[in-house]
């Protein structure tokens, strides 16, 4: 694996880890943030899927249907020989979230929350593992 | 308040690095963390060691001090501590006092870079936290990731979070 925008790939990890930052801070109280810690937790893995696409093909995608950025990377996987596709798994429910935690009225319940935490740490766990070339700080 | 007087000094020694170990696993992102590291070989260990961004980022070593002396020997481990390759080097004072060693001890000879400072201390209840009483300044890396990557694969993390 070869980074051709180390630049860009490092901006998108910053990204990421400010929401993962976030996002553990806020869960040390589910009650009183839930609706952020959701988000935080799908905009981190959104950002950090971005760093990887960014770091092997230049380019972000631009979507309007998030869940394509699960298929891209999946794609990613494949191409670059990466066998364990878990975090793909992570992405893509966390994705399939967003519009109960940002847009429908109902409440994301406790457990949800914890989940959500949950596929967000191990999708950053699974990134940093599995595209440790790209990822890396030059 | 004093430690439990039924712990000896190397039992002291554990917990401090268990909590030094949680309290880093929080500062980071998805930390490896290591205690007891064979780093950077096996002729030298480092009392908790963590990789941050599960293995792909910046690595943080971390000598623990126990003990009404634990002060004093910062002074005395200082040059070593700098000897040990890392991004952030720390040491950690479980003595329940407040002071932190002269600055002078701290810095590296040419100023790139400072040791942390972190402070574990016991509540009434037993329970130990830890804190930052001097943030670090990052070194240099004076190893190889090369290096670091085969200390991962070859060792099993303490905390980790697993893909």
């Amino acid at each position: 694996m070869r980074n051709i925008n180390p630049t860009a790939t490092q901006q998108y990890i910053e990204k990421a880890g400010h929401f993962l930052k976030g996002m553990q801070l806020l869960a040390e109280d589910i009650t009183a943030h839930r609706t952020g810690i959701g988000l935080l937790a799908i905009h981190s893995a959104i950002s950090l899927s971005d760093a990887i696409s960014v770091g092997l093909t230049g380019k972000r995608g631009k979507y309007q249907d998030h869940a394509r950025a699960a298929q891209e990377l999946s794609q990613l996987c494949t191409s670059n020989n990466v066998s364990n596709t878990q975090g793909v798994n992570h992405l893509a429910w966390l994705l399939s979230q967003k519009n109960a935690v940002a847009y429908d009225a109902s409440r994301f319940d406790d457990d949800s929350i914890r989940q959500a935490v949950n596929k967000a740490d191990r999708f950053n766990a699974w990134a940093y593992n599995y595209f440790k070339e790209i990822l890396r700080a030059p | 308040m004093p430690h439990k007087p039924v712990l000896n000094t190397l039992q002291q020694e554990s917990r401090a690095k268990n909590a030094v170990a949680a309290f880093l696993f929080r500062q980071l992102i998805v930390p490896k963390v290591f205690v007891n590291a064979p780093w950077p070989d096996r002729h030298r260990q480092v009392d908790v060691l963590a990789v941050d961004r599960s293995g792909a980022g910046e690595v943080h070593v971390v000598e623990v001090k126990v003990g009404a002396q634990a002060l004093r020997s910062v002074i005395g481990a200082a040059a070593s501590l700098m000897q040990i390759p890392a991004h952030f080097r720390y040491f950690a004072l479980f003595d329940n006092n407040s002071s932190v060693p002269d600055e002078e001890y701290l810095y590296a000879p040419d100023g790139m870079g400072r040791v942390g400072i972190i402070q574990v201390k016991e509540n009434e209840a037993g329970d130990l936290s830890a804190e930052f009483r001097v943030r670090p300044e990052r070194f240099p890396f004076d190893a190889s990731f090369e290096q670091v990557d085969r200390f991962t694969a070859s060792h099993s993390a303490y905390i980790e979070i697993r893909p």
